[in-house]
């Protein structure tokens, strides 16, 4: 192979001889253009890796193994999207339990606080404690 | 990278080849250009003479400033072949200075300097041709006024055209649709406007409007890099073509519309091309 890119002269060829109606030299270009969603858009997938359009094509630029890398790479990339949505999730979980957790313990020491703190509660100790101190000592 | 290497481990090139589409189209262009060597003398073969080593000399200082190798875009003849369509369609006694401008302009301005052979939006001869009819109409309506062939007399150097046109067609390398798209609107356009009362123009299909048509359409709108690629869009864009040759060679300032019915519809055609692409198989499965 030359380690220039051929040009490709749009004839159609490849299109034309495609048995699932794709274009690939619009898939060409937009590999070129490093659009890989574009040739996505343009049916990259749908490619049934026959070859038939380097079997025909003038220009002799490697299609069928230009989309196969396409396809390595979108389905590697869309990997890579799946595992970093995985472990968002898993980090907003986390993020809500911990929350959750926090909130919980801030609400059971406030309610004890309040306890504490609230006259009621003064109160009805003092009241305990004379009820205590009013009662005859029994003799030991 | 490695793995693209890998993945060109099963490839195999097709038999068909760039220099030989070429070379074919300049093949078909030679019964053609002969007869009109024969009809208007030799000062056309030496300006064909001149024209190719000069593209191919413009085409290797751009490669080379471009970093690219020169074997293979120099021998993909499409330099030479752009030299030969512009050198056809100027009048036989047009000054040497004046092919190499639009030499110039084809090779350097309108081919190279967008990238290239596949590149390239505009095509490279009518580039250069619209920019001398521009530059320098003198040249052309003199050989207009003064025709030899303007009393229709031998209309076969187009029919020789279009003898190279229908081998590229059988060969199949052009489509149908695009040179009789052209064809017919440039005859219906023509119809319309001696029906609707114009008087006479230097396009009524005679003389050498008519081989002017035919290289038009048989090897000029044919480029496979400007112009469309789906059917639909090529009949659409042969059709554009033709009506606005016809109408801007009337109505126009210049002596010839076509460059700029040509190059008006290679701005058209990724438009056109976007809007006739073939439904993929599928989507024509699951509407």
């Amino acid at each position: 192979m030359n380690d220039f890119e051929m040009p490709c002269i749009r004839c159609g060829d490849c299109a034309a001889a495609c048995p699932e109606n794709l274009q690939p030299q619009q898939l060409l270009r937009d590999l070129r253009a490093g659009k890989l969603t574009h040739a996505r858009d343009h049916g990259l997938f749908e490619c049934s890796d026959c070859g038939r359009c380097d079997a025909v094509g003038p220009c002799h630029i490697p299609l069928l193994p230009k989309f196969r890398a396409a396809m390595a790479t979108l389905r590697e990339r869309d990997a890579q999207g799946r595992e970093a949505d995985a472990a968002r999730e898993r980090f907003e979980r986390r993020e809500q339990r911990l929350g959750r957790e926090a909130a919980e313990r801030a609400e059971s020491d406030a309610a004890l606080t309040h306890q504490a703190a609230s006259t009621d509660a003064v109160a009805a100790a003092i009241a305990r404690a004379k009820a205590k101190r009013q009662q005859p000592r029994t003799p030991t | 990278m490695s793995w693209a290497r890998q993945a060109q481990a099963g490839f195999t090139p097709s038999v068909r080849n760039v220099p030989r589409i070429m070379g074919l189209v300049l093949l078909a262009l030679l019964p053609g250009a002969l007869a009109r060597i024969a009809f208007l003398g030799a000062d056309v073969a030496w300006l064909l003479l001149l024209a190719v080593p000069v593209a191919l000399g413009l085409e290797a200082s751009m490669l080379k400033l471009r970093g690219r190798p020169l074997r293979p875009f120099l021998g993909d003849l499409s330099a030479p072949l752009s030299a030969v369509l512009l050198t056809l369609l100027l009048p036989p006694l047009t000054p040497w200075w004046m092919l190499m401008l639009g030499l110039f302009v084809a090779i350097v301005l309108a081919k190279q300097a967008f990238g290239g052979l596949g590149e390239n939006p505009f095509n490279p001869a009518m580039a250069g041709y619209a920019t001398l009819l521009i530059c320098f109409p003198s040249n052309f309506d003199a050989w207009v006024a003064n025709n030899p062939w303007a009393s229709g007399s031998p209309a076969w150097v187009a029919g020789l055209y279009a003898l190279g046109g229908l081998f590229l067609i059988g060969k199949k390398i052009i489509a149908w649709q695009t040179p009789l798209a052209m064809l017919a609107a440039a005859t219906l356009t023509a119809l319309a406007l001696q029906l609707g009362g114009a008087p006479a123009t230097s396009f009524d299909l005679h003389g050498w409007s008519l081989a002017t048509l035919m290289l038009a359409a048989f090897f000029i709108v044919t480029d496979p890099v400007t112009g469309c690629m789906s059917p639909r869009g090529r009949v659409l864009f042969g059709a554009g073509a033709g009506l606005l040759t016809v109408l801007l060679t009337r109505f126009g300032a210049t002596a010839d519309g076509l460059p700029f019915a040509v190059l008006s519809m290679n701005i058209a055609a990724p438009w056109i091309d976007r809007h006739t692409r073939p439904m993929r198989r599928q989507q024509e499965l699951q509407p």
